[in-house]
């Protein structure tokens, strides 16, 4: 068995430019640079940066929905860089994603059971209706829902509900690695700790490997085993979660650390912030 | 404390349902002093922002309406007020901060022109001394190029600059008072600690008052003077900042603390708080307290009879029977 679920080494995105005067070319832009990432089987990696750094371009290639302009990507030891949707197609349930936003991620128009018997229509993963519906009935359990929201439709839950709704899709075909992509920055402070909870209590239950999107850096100390701290399309910093937090070695983490609110008004005056109009870090 | 520029009692707000007007903020008691930031605290669906257009009075505008309460500011009830004092009032009196600057910006008006516009329409400069007023204002609340803002739209700024033209725009009309709902949280924490930071030193210079809307304890902490937490429409708590955070009185307020991820963690990462349960729905509240059928500390009494809002210590309110005491959260 292979110690790390996934590895990027010199990964490279760039998109092509756009607004460039008639014959000539846009410089392409680049969103990510040259990223060297090794996330171990069963560990929680955080990916951690602000708006526009790469976590989610980085993420989505994590699990080959893009194809990278230069380097390699390994998963579970497979080299799927150059990977046909073919092959990928066989991946595709042991790799699986969660949004940020459950509401966008969710079919209006599909009951709770309908969403989660949608993995087992694909052609090779059909399963009878009685076992779908048990399997709906186990994942409603595993993600901590009532087996009486199954009837229910997305607009008739909460937004913790239905977080859970999609991390509960998301186990429908037994994954081994998940994208989480900044999924509980939509939600409650009190609910997004209860979604914090059955993450933490999923990982172990079914040894899970995570990576964990997010610009909070609260949620990595709370959850995470190994951050990743990205600025303007690279990595800058990756460590075990709590020496990176107690000792940033980089000055864009230490600046991120020190912007972060804390909750008690005797230590407000350690706010940054500086003379406005600071610096914004990727310019 | 000073005497407060807005002293607001009672607020009752209710919405229109196919089986009549649902009472969905109720009894709301907000006091804000000058050059103090009030801090109104809450999750998704407790009626917050509802509370800061009330008092902008746009129930008008929304489909809903106010059933309930007064609002003295310098000892004049707006509430009483006809449309056309409204007008004078909302940029004058009180301006609104949103959440979302590019949705609550116009997109087809440069940046320029559409803070010009509160100026002038509030006469406090002609056409010609808008724009000079306006770069004053864009020079104030810190755009790195204030004649660059002028004339660009707002898809051309930074959600930073965005955010930081909305405060200009909220300042534009000389207000006495600065409703800000959520100004941050689309923010970066980088920005948002610099916009904190000039909202604060906003405050200060200009001697107004601010109702912070936020559900982040975090900010609250940062900048706020006064608390004020809702749960389901009501206040349950409001307290002076240090003894709020020193040790909540509400449970529900004590729950919130404690879902916070701390930075390193004194907790052990056994716990992630959290409180189980959710919001009931405006129109099947429990009979007695709003809060029992989430709470570690019900009683009997809890599930029968309404709390009210009770001071139990000086300045200190809390909406509960058995409010905790001091001790850490």
């Amino acid at each position: 068995m292979n110690a790390a679920m996934l590895e990027l080494a010199g990964v490279r995105k760039a998109y092509p430019g756009k607004g460039a005067p008639l014959g000539s070319r846009a410089p392409e832009r680049v969103a990510l640079d040259g990223v060297d990432l090794t996330v171990n089987r069963g560990e929680i990696h955080a990916l951690v940066g602000e708006s526009g750094s790469g976590k989610s371009t980085l993420g989505r290639l994590a699990l080959r929905l893009e194809a990278p302009s230069a380097g390699r990507i390994v998963f579970d030891g497979r080299d799927i860089t150059r990977a046909s949707e073919k092959e990928l197609s066989a991946l595709r349930p042991r790799m699986q994603i969660v949004f940020q936003d459950p509401s966008g991620a969710l079919d209006p128009r599909y009951s709770a059971a309908e969403a989660l018997a949608e993995p087992f229509l694909a052609p090779g993963r059909f399963l009878p209706k009685n076992e779908v519906k048990n399997r709906a009935v186990e994942l409603m359990r595993l993600a901590g829902l009532p087996e009486s929201l199954l009837a229910a439709y997305p607009h008739q839950l909460s937004g913790g509900q239905r977080q859970r709704l999609c991390i509960a899709r998301a186990l429908a075909l037994n994954p081994d690695f998940l994208v989480l992509d900044e999924p509980v920055s939509a939600l409650d402070v009190s609910v997004a700790a209860r979604i914090l909870a059955l993450l933490a209590d999923l990982r172990s239950r079914l040894n899970l490997t995570y990576l964990f999107i997010t610009h909070d850096l609260s949620v990595v100390a709370r959850l995470c085993d190994t951050v990743s701290v990205m600025l303007q399309g690279r990595i800058v910093e990756t460590g075990p979660a709590q020496c990176v937090l107690a000792a940033p070695s980089h000055p864009y983490t230490a600046g991120l650390l020190a912007a972060m609110p804390v909750a008690n008004p005797r230590r407000r005056e350690e706010m940054p912030g500086g003379s406005a109009p600071g610096p914004r870090w990727e310019r | 404390m000073s005497a407060p520029l807005l002293d607001m009692t009672g607020l009752c707000v209710a919405v229109p349902t196919p089986g009549g007007w649902l009472t969905v903020v109720e009894d709301v008691r907000l006091r804000v002093a000058a050059g103090k930031v009030c801090g109104l605290i809450g999750e998704s669906g407790c009626g917050k922002t509802m509370t800061a257009l009330a008092l902008l009075g746009m129930e008008g505008f929304q489909g809903w309406r106010r059933t309930g309460g007064r609002a003295l500011f310098y000892g004049r009830d707006l509430f009483a007020q006809d449309a056309a004092a409204w007008r004078s009032f909302r940029g004058a009196g009180a301006a609104m901060i949103f959440q979302e600057p590019l949705s609550a910006l116009n997109p087809v008006l440069t940046c320029g022109r559409q803070a010009a516009e509160i100026c002038i329409a509030h006469g406090l400069a002609g056409k010609t001394g808008a724009k000079a007023r306006v770069l004053e204002l864009f020079t104030q609340t810190g755009l790195p190029d204030p004649d660059f803002a002028w004339s660009a739209y707002p898809f051309e700024l930074s959600g930073g600059q965005r955010q930081r033209v909305m405060i200009a725009m909220a300042l534009a009309g000389e207000p006495k008072l600065l409703l800000a709902d959520e100004p941050t949280t689309a923010l970066d924490v980088t920005i948002q600690a610099q916009i904190l930071r000039l909202l604060r030193q906003t405050v200060d210079a200009r001697a107004m008052g601010l109702i912070l809307i936020t559900h982040n304890l975090g900010v609250a902490a940062q900048l706020c003077d006064e608390i004020v937490v809702m749960y389901a429409g009501e206040v349950v708590e409001s307290a002076d900042v240090f003894s709020f955070y020193a040790g909540p009185a509400h449970p529900y307020s004590a729950g919130l603390l404690a879902s916070l991820p701390s930075r390193a963690p004194e907790r052990p990462a056994a716990g992630f708080g959290g409180i189980e349960g959710t919001v009931p729905a405006p129109a099947n509240m429990p009979p007695g307290c709003r809060f029992a059928p989430r709470c570690p500390r019900v009683g009997e009494v809890c599930r029968t009879q309404r709390p009210v809002l009770t001071e139990i210590a000086p300045g200190r309110f809390v909406r509960c029977f058995f409010p905790l005491t001091g001790e850490a959260p």
